[in-house]
């Protein structure tokens, strides 16, 4: 396979963070390389310069929008770090829904920020069916979003394989999914729960009103600065005392004020502070 | 279709400079915006019979001002050319489902950006 030279990378590195803001840190490079290299063996370059010329121009962008939907696909599957969903399950919801129902408001707002292939919004949707009680009285909007139109085509679709539903309890794959032609389907009902959007958190317009926002696995993938401006966007996106969930080893203390770090069994979480 | 109004929507300042001149040369009127948030301001504030929308833009996308337009009984009749360097299928598709009303991919050849507009605009 074609080598590429460090120094190539970095360069490959600027051009993505200039386009959307996705920094590839040296942890990372290689990850970047192995991505880069296999788009190059499909367009038949061999010749990393060349490549990266193609991917530079101003008047044609089409080859540098599909590399960052390649570089921005990860694989992730249903119940993602468990305790996590749990916590949401088990002690979050109960809490968000008695504080709504005391207001006589039946109303949440899930943002699932980074959502991939639609695992995480359609746990969340699960989660919401299970957890809370009567329902089909709320009105629940969850969300959905990603930098990536072919995984937000995936996650639509809703089909998934085996391995992305093997850490998903039984009870709710019976539940919520059909299987068919060795492929998890999931139900019309949990799909209609979830809207999904296109959106790059660097520099999308971000909507208000949250209840919850996840954004997992999501902001290791930027430089502290423009994480600093993403996670102060979603301090404004969230209402007094929202939730935010990150990746379970990520942390913001020194970046951003007015969140407060809350730990659960098992995992922490943070939550939004009044102003 | 001379004096129709057209608004551009890009944040490329090159890409709204030659669509602008090409436009007004062929009599069109021309409004233009460099972001989402300025486009659904610029919408608000004048007639327009057709918007040229590039997708990737500081502050608003394309795809979220054309849904936002789309869904809005007083402005969901004004045709919608995405112009976008976007020019993977599934980005397509997307614009399709976002309500445009057609989806043009750059280097784009300003003949035929003229003449899917004489097709919306009579």
């Amino acid at each position: 396979m074609t080598e590429i030279s460090e120094k190539q990378l970095v360069a490959f590195r600027d051009i993505i963070w200039k386009a959307c803001g996705l920094w590839f840190g040296d942890s990372k490079l290689s990850i970047l390389g192995n991505r880069i290299r296999s788009r190059m063996a499909e367009t038949g370059i061999i010749d990393p310069e060349q490549y990266r010329r193609a991917i530079s121009s101003e008047d044609d962008r089409a080859e540098l929008s599909t590399l960052i939907n390649i570089v921005t696909t990860n694989e992730t599957y249903f119940y993602r770090s468990e305790s996590q969903i749990d916590c949401f399950r088990n002690f979050i919801l109960p809490q968000l829904a008695d504080k709504k129902i005391a207001a006589g408001d039946r109303t949440m707002r899930i943002w699932s920020a980074g959502c991939s292939t639609g695992e995480e919004p359609y746990t969340i949707a699960m989660a919401l069916m299970e957890s809370i009680r009567f329902h089909s009285i709320w009105n629940f909007q969850i969300y959905a979003t990603d930098i990536s139109t072919a995984v937000l085509e995936k996650a639509m679709e809703g089909v998934y394989s085996k391995r992305a539903v093997e850490r998903l309890p039984k009870e709710l794959l019976d539940k919520y999914f059909t299987f068919k032609d060795g492929k998890y389907i999931i139900n019309n009902v949990v799909k209609k729960m979830v809207e999904f959007d296109y959106a790059n958190l660097f520099d999308s317009y971000y909507m208000a009103g949250f209840d919850i926002i996840f954004c997992r696995n999501v902001l290791i993938y930027f430089r502290d600065e423009d994480k600093k401006s993403i996670l102060e966007r979603f301090h404004a996106s969230l209402v007094d005392d929202g939730w935010l969930f990150l990746g379970p080893t990520e942390m913001i203390r020194g970046l951003v004020d007015g969140f407060k770090l809350t730990p659960m069994k098992d995992c922490v979480i943070f939550q939004k502070q009044p102003g | 279709m001379k004096d129709s109004a057209i608004l551009v929507v890009d944040d490329s300042p090159v890409v709204v400079e030659a669509v602008s001149e090409a436009l007004i040369k062929d009599g069109f009127k021309v409004f233009t915006a460099a972001d989402g948030i300025e486009a659904l301001d610029a919408v608000k504030r004048h007639s327009v019979d057709l918007i040229l929308l590039d997708i990737d833009m500081p502050r608003m996308n394309g795809y979220q001002v054309c849904k936002l337009l789309k869904r809005d009984p007083a402005f969901k009749h004004i045709p919608i050319v995405m112009l976008t360097a976007k020019s993977a299928e599934t980005d397509r598709i997307w614009g399709l489902k976002a309500g445009s009303d057609e989806y043009l991919t750059k280097p784009f050849n300003y003949a035929k950006v003229k003449e899917v507009i004489r097709r919306f605009v009579k």
